[in-house]
């Protein structure tokens, strides 16, 4: 009776084995998750350290650092999409916030880039609709267009006079004062890292924000001149916009 | 064959359950009451982020037990002060002395701050040194300038009385009262302490607020200096519209000082980058609350409104949002104070100082 029931077992194993790859493709999919980090001057991001140099020659250092991720995506080899849908808050004084890992899964094979979007798209953006943001107090007032801040950076430089001044410098919708009223336009930045890789097991993508790439390529940015009261500056926001193109890199993908 | 293997089973089912029915019988079922809260329609959305630890849920024996708690002058060495000597429920659980006074006339060195939306703030403390009221309620109770008592005392006096060992029993299944148990039960109560029913609350659900348009049109151009990058920009520290708890709940030098003489986050974390921060409390409610700044310097918001617009101090560590440093400040005009001062005054909910469950039992 035991050779029996061992027969009639062995007999279903290997029927439910066969079934299985008869009916799937195998095309497996792993865990991606992604690590948000910061550099200045092409070194590791120290907060509190007044030993930064940007384009304009300020001496500056960084006191805060929170910026907002939306709609990540890898790019296949035949130009096809993955869409991660989401948003992501990086708090740099909060090692918790720099990995953005919602339980992503990603098709194996070839990629040649990563996209995201720094902040949010208009149909996104807006003002109250996400609780978690709003209790962060990361609302963008609604007299410059509303919705959310994308960006918050701050902290010290050594002014013209050799003293040590404060900036902040924010970034959000950019209101525009014209002679028929205010004009809103959208700030956010479509940011495409061009980079080859291969899926082929669970993987961390690393993305670097060199800071002070904020502050140059194409607008010198001098922290003499726009230091504070960046929000309603309309010129300032569309210079961070298109400063904020070249900020990003992919750091490593690790498998 | 088959009967016997059946028999067997069933002989065995009969003993496990016979087993089970022996134990039950012998024990009391501990089982407290889920106590709901009903959150002010401009919280309901916050509710997922409440901070509720899982070891202590709010249930109805809990919330009774912590409210007598806090109004327990017992908890102190003398028997003189509770918690409620010196967070007032008509103060919005603060009082309206600069500094409190503990049961030696002991002045501290901190403004009592009130005791609204607890929950949903990250840390307790100016210097924000407990990260849950549980780990707050520990300390009053042994500072020696507060209570000046020892948990060892409170924990004897509250054992040897009958009525309490019956309330600890109903909250937590257990006689054997101790200070983790009393602080749990205080801090259910506070989580209770919710406040969302302010002119300025009911304005943003759609309903009359109950003021006069030509005020409420005064709060509303208070709430745009307060929005305003260059004019108030207070809504950074202290939220806006969408954030009901109208703080950013983290810590920040507000320019009081040019050197320091109570290092606040800065004494807390050793980092010289913190001295002088503190943490941003919420305006809900500051009509009730005055003083006002960590240290109560400020009797009036007249006065705290002239200090953001010309009293600016600088130091090493003032915050970046701190403007026009140099000239003292945002240089607000008598109408934007104005303004400025009757938007703050529109957070006022009275409900809350005169809620029935908040008061002494």
């Amino acid at each position: 009776m035991k050779n029996w029931i061992c027969l009639v077992m062995a007999f279903l194993v290997v029927f439910s084995w066969s079934c299985g790859d008869d009916d799937e493709v195998s095309i497996e999919s792993f865990p991606v998750n992604f690590n948000f980090s910061s550099e200045a001057n092409g070194l590791q991001l120290e907060l509190n350290e007044l030993q930064y140099e940007n384009e304009a020659g300020n001496t500056f250092s960084v006191e805060k650092l929170q910026y907002l991720i939306s709609d990540v995506s890898l790019t296949r080899e035949d130009g096809s999409t993955v869409d991660l849908e989401g948003y992501h808050f990086v708090d740099v004084t909060d090692p918790s916030t720099t990995v953005y890992d919602k339980g992503f899964t990603v098709e194996e094979g070839d990629y040649t880039g990563i996209s995201f979007v720094f902040g949010f798209r208009d149909e996104d953006n807006i003002t109250g609709a996400y609780t978690d943001l709003n209790a962060l107090s990361w609302s963008w007032p609604e007299m410059l267009g509303g919705g959310y801040h994308f960006m918050k950076l701050e902290g010290r430089y050594v002014d013209t006079n050799t003293n040590t001044a404060t900036y902040a410098t924010h970034m959000g919708n950019a209101r525009e004062i014209t002679a028929s009223g205010n004009v809103i336009h959208s700030n956010f930045v479509e940011v495409n890292l061009e980079q080859s890789f291969t899926i082929n097991g669970p993987a961390t993508i690393g993305i670097i924000m060199e800071i002070s790439n904020w502050y140059s390529n194409p607008h010198t940015w001098d922290l003499n001149l726009l230091n504070n009261t960046i929000m309603p500056n309309y010129e300032a926001q569309i210079m961070l916009n298109d400063n904020g193109h070249n900020v990003f890199s992919v750091e490593a993908i690790i498998q | 064959m088959a009967t016997a293997k059946h028999s067997l089973i069933l002989l065995l089912v009969f003993f496990i359950v016979g087993c089970e029915d022996d134990d039950m019988g012998d024990m009391e079922v501990f089982d407290p009451t889920p106590f709901e809260l009903v959150l002010p329609a401009v919280l309901e959305p916050f509710e997922p982020l409440m901070k509720i630890p899982d070891d202590n849920p709010l249930t109805v024996e809990g919330v009774a037990l912590g409210r007598k708690l806090f109004f327990e002058p017992r908890l102190s060495a003398d028997g003189s002060l509770s918690c409620a000597g010196c967070h007032i429920p008509s103060k919005s659980f603060a009082e309206n002395e600069q500094f409190s006074t503990g049961i030696d006339g002991i002045a501290g060195n901190r403004n009592a701050q009130n005791i609204v939306n607890l929950s949903w703030m990250n840390s307790l403390f100016w210097d924000g040194r407990a990260k849950s009221i549980e780990d707050q309620a520990l300390e009053p109770v042994v500072n020696p300038i507060e209570m000046h008592n020892r948990w060892s005392e409170v924990e004897h006096e509250l054992r040897s009385d009958e009525e309490y060992r019956q309330l600890f029993k109903a909250a937590f299944g257990t006689e054997d009262i101790d200070s983790m148990l009393v602080v749990k039960a205080i801090a259910q109560f506070e989580r209770t302490l919710i406040s969302g029913n302010s002119a300025f609350d009911k304005y943003l659900n759609g309903q009359p607020t109950g003021w006069r348009q030509e005020d409420f049109d005064a709060v509303l151009r208070g709430l745009d200096v307060f929005m305003a990058e260059e004019k108030g920009d207070c809504f950074h520290c202290h939220g806006d519209p969408t954030n009901p708890f109208w703080t950013d709940n983290i810590f920040h030098n507000n320019g009081l000082d040019e050197t320091f003489s109570d290092l606040g986050l800065g004494a807390i974390t050793g980092s010289e980058s913190d001295n002088g921060k503190f943490k941003t409390p919420t305006l809900r409610n500051l009509l009730f609350t005055a003083p006002y700044m960590h240290d109560g310097r400020f009797n009036s918001l007249e006065e705290v409104v002239e200090h953001y617009s010309t009293g600016l101090k600088n130091s090493p560590t003032i915050d970046p949002l701190m403007k026009n440093i140099d000239q003292g400040g945002v240089q607000l005009s008598p109408q934007d104070k104005s303004d400025l001062i009757m938007f703050m005054k529109s957070l006022t909910d009275s409900s809350f100082i005169t809620n029935p469950d908040f008061q002494d039992p």
